[in-house]
């Protein structure tokens, strides 16, 4: 069992060494953080083609290729303080990222092969921060709305795009030169492939939650309730008197378990006093007293 | 590895329960933008434990809007590990108010109310969460815990066992099930769980204090308290007992001299009243002084010459324990009236040290001086005289805080002060055992023997063959005692004593049964 151990040991040490050195940071910019994980999420970086796990508070560099597993769920802040949202088996591409300053200049791109995302992008002001250019196979998001969700459909080929907060602009990938339409709140539009998007529809409540159903995490997906780190859990002792045979008092543990009082009367004197002060038949001394003669 | 397993486990069962919530149950009310990016982004601190960090960006997340179940509740999980638990109740309260099946937040409710020490409030939190699969065994744990804090044993072990089926709590599951095994009475069972735990996982806390506890028997003591400004410096109490004496006058059991003498033996009952207290006049960190009274008077139903009144009053000294000493000096005066008449009188003065070896031993070495005068015939002048006493006493516990043996032995040297008093000249070997601990928690119980030998130094006037006086005693105490209502204890003593003597007038035997009830304060 311990050769085990040890022998899993050194093997987590090799493939965490290599995991490192597969995994370059330097030579592509960080653009943001992993801040929720419920399931697996994954990256596939550089010219490495295996998917390596990425965990909460990792970064998410420039080209990044980004994917969650089946019943998974994730929350990536980007340094722009814009938030993707990922629902299950979401597989994206960071392929260009503009910093705050450049985003009038500039659009950040980002490529969804699959999957369902939501981005959201405010300011102190509540409007849009960030201006995000979203590709799917099918359509083009150009936004600049605070809050959106995009869900491109492999098998049916098709692009959903919600409004949440804001104008959101989504054109075909036929006709980027074409008209697109304009999705507000609530509303939403699919594009099917070799299709212009289709005109904007209101949605009831029912199918706006849906589509953001799924991208509820609660926190960052670790256990944080109050009992996680909690002493009780932890097998500690609660309280100094938490020990065998004690009744429950409180106070510390030290010197010596023993409080022995002075020395006093015997056990029987102590619960008796006619026991303890008379020990001598005073009848019988009555009936003759020592050294006396016995009355006839 | 088992605690790896339970781990895992329990994130996936957690996961799982998270989906779940997110798939099939209702989400709340969707927060605004701002509000649900600002709430993002103090999860990066809140994962990474800078609370303050956290704090900031969930309270602008809840300013940005006030019904964001999410950022209210995080932003009272922050409160919580921030030591704040009023605000962190108030805003996990509110997010349950915004989702009611917010997953977790009934759990954490629950432990800042059992951290608080409040276990009526954290009950029925401790108890939504138990309904719920993914926290069903750590709400187990705490509410087992909750439930020993209220005394309520057999509830903590039915929790406890449950909560033990969970790899993860299982060291603590157990442990806290064997305290709760403990105080139900059941020993063996509790020290069953102890072994296992301590084999199992000797690398936790509780897992060391089961080691230690089965290899010493030892329990931390509550330490001494340091006296308070306004702490009470006085204690009090009072009883009253019904006895029944078989041998009232110690007659001798020879029923031949009871004849001749025409006295024999006289059972009678008997009520004993009593009553005292103590009043600290010394306290700081180099010597502690207790001066204290204790009144006694029984009444016969019939014997009234034998009613006995006893006054006492006492000076005990004694030096804080140190790690490996204790110095003491204890002093009384007695004073006896019998059938409402002077009887006798009394002072003893007893130096004594106590050296503490380690944690659960002790041994106790002292001197005791008595003089004793008798006022009235007919034991005066006979008995009158000194006694030096050398003793010691050997204590050690037996695995409980309150369950002590201790085994004394002394040796004395009773010298009379009137010439016809040689008869009652002697010196003396005294062995006595005593134990005394819990049964459950069913009564506090003590038991004792004592066995005094007394070798006269000259030949007894009685003795017509002049050989000197030999005397054996021996006593049996058994005693229960327990607890009625607050301040108010009820005890049954049983006191026998044998006396075997080579002179025939001074071989008895006596038993005492008392029943009686008490109050401390």
């Amino acid at each position: 069992m311990k050769a085990t151990t040890t022998g899993f040991r050194i093997v987590l040490g090799v493939m965490m060494g290599l995991a490192l050195t597969r995994v370059p940071c330097s030579a592509q910019s960080d653009v943001g953080t992993v801040a929720s994980v419920v399931g697996a999420l994954e990256v596939q970086r550089g010219r490495d083609r295996t998917w390596q796990p990425l965990l909460i508070g990792g970064s998410v560099l420039r080209s990044d290729r980004i994917r969650t597993g089946s019943d998974a769920a994730a929350k990536i802040i980007l340094h722009d303080d814009s938030v993707l949202d990922f629902g299950a088996e979401t597989q994206l591409t960071v392929e260009r990222f503009a910093p705050d300053a450049d985003a009038q200049r500039q659009r950040s791109l980002l490529k969804l092969a699959q999957g369902t995302l939501r981005v959201l992008q405010v300011d102190s002001a509540g409007g849009a921060r960030g201006r995000y250019e979203i590709e799917t196979p099918t359509a083009v998001i150009n936004a600049r709305a605070p809050a959106f969700v995009v869900q491109y459909d492999v098998r049916g080929e098709h692009t959903d795009v919600v409004g949440v907060e804001g104008l959101v602009e989504v054109q075909g990938t036929i006709g980027v030169i074409e008209q697109g339409v304009q999705v507000g709140p609530r509303q939403f539009t699919r594009v099917l492939k070799g299709r212009l998007p289709s005109p904007p529809e209101d949605l009831t409540p029912e199918r706006f939650a849906a589509y953001q159903q799924s991208l509820v995490i609660v926190g960052t997906g670790s256990r944080e309730t109050l009992d996680a780190d909690h002493p009780l859990v932890a097998a500690r002792l609660l309280r100094p008197d938490d020990r065998p045979g004690t009744t429950g008092r409180a106070g510390p543990i030290e010197g010596s378990y023993l409080r022995p009082k002075g020395p006093g009367e015997t056990l029987a004197e102590q619960y008796s006093r006619d026991l303890g002060a008379r020990t001598q038949p005073i009848p019988e001394f009555r009936y003759q007293n020592p050294g006396e003669v016995p009355p006839n | 590895m088992k605690r790896r397993r339970g781990l895992t486990g329990r994130l996936l069962t957690f996961w799982a329960a998270l989906l779940a919530v997110a798939v099939v149950r209702p989400v709340p009310a969707l927060a605004n933008a701002r509000s649900q990016a600002l709430y993002a982004k103090g999860l990066i601190p809140f994962h990474a434990g800078r609370w303050d960090d956290a704090y900031r960006f969930f309270d602008e997340a809840v300013g940005a809007d006030p019904e964001d179940a999410l950022a209210v509740y995080y932003r009272g999980l922050t409160e919580a590990r921030r030591g704040l638990a009023e605000p962190a109740v108030t805003d996990i309260q509110l997010a349950l108010r915004l989702w009611p099946d917010l997953p977790g937040a009934p759990l954490d409710l629950g432990v800042l109310y059992f951290n608080a020490e409040q276990y009526d409030q954290a009950e029925p939190w401790l108890q939504r969460a138990y309904q719920q699969p993914w926290s069903r065994f750590v709400a187990a744990l705490f509410m087992g815990v909750s439930r020993l804090r209220r005394g309520d044993n057999a509830g903590a072990h039915q929790f406890l066992s449950e909560a033990a089926t969970d790899p993860e709590l299982r060291p603590a599951a157990e442990y806290y099930d064997a305290l709760a095994l403990f105080r139900e009475g059941q020993a063996q069972a509790a020290r069953e769980r102890l072994t296992l735990l301590q084999t199992e996982h000797p690398d936790t806390e509780v897992g060391r204090a089961a080691a230690e506890y089965l290899q010493t028997g030892a329990v931390p003591p509550a330490a001494p308290v340091p006296l308070a400004a306004g702490a009470r410096r006085w204690s009090a109490y009072g009883n009253l007992a019904f006895e029944y004496d078989s041998n009232v006058g110690l007659a001798p059991n020879d029923v031949g001299i009871q004849r001749s003498r025409s006295y024999g033996r006289q059972s009678d009952g008997r009520a004993v009243l009593g009553f005292g207290g103590g009043y600290r006049v010394v306290d700081n960190d180099q010597v502690s002084a207790t001066l204290s009274y204790g009144f006694s008077q029984s009444l016969h139903v019939n014997l009234n010459a034998y009613d006995l009144q006893g006054h006492q009053v006492r000076l005990d000294v004694a030096t804080p324990p140190r790690p490996w000493f204790q110095l003491g000096l204890s002093g009384w005066y007695d004073f006896y009236a019998l059938n409402y008449q002077t009887f006798y009188q009394e002072g003893v003065g007893v130096p004594w040290v106590t050296l503490f070896e380690g944690r659960v031993s002790a041994t106790q070495f002292y001197y005791r001086f008595r003089s004793r005068d008798y006022f009235r015939g007919p034991l005066d002048p006979f008995l009158d005289g000194y006694n030096n006493a050398v003793g010691l006493r050997q204590y050690a516990l037996l695995g409980a805080e309150d369950r002590v043996l201790d085994v004394g032995y002394q040796f004395d040297d009773e010298d009379p002060i009137s010439r016809n008093g040689n008869d009652f000249q002697y010196q003396g070997h005294q062995f006595d055992v005593r134990v005394q601990g819990d049964l459950g928690q069913i009564a506090h119980a003590t038991g004792g023997y004592l066995f005094h030998l007394m070798q006269g130094d000259f030949a007894n006037s009685r003795n017509v063959s002049g050989f000197v006086r030999r005397d054996a005693q021996h006593q049996f105490v058994i005693r229960f005692e327990r607890p009625v209502a607050a301040h108010v204890i009820a005890n049954l003593t049983y006191l026998g004593t044998i006396n075997v003597s080579n002179t025939d007038e001074f071989s008895y035997d006596r038993n005492i049964v008392s029943v009686g009830v008490g109050i401390q304060f």
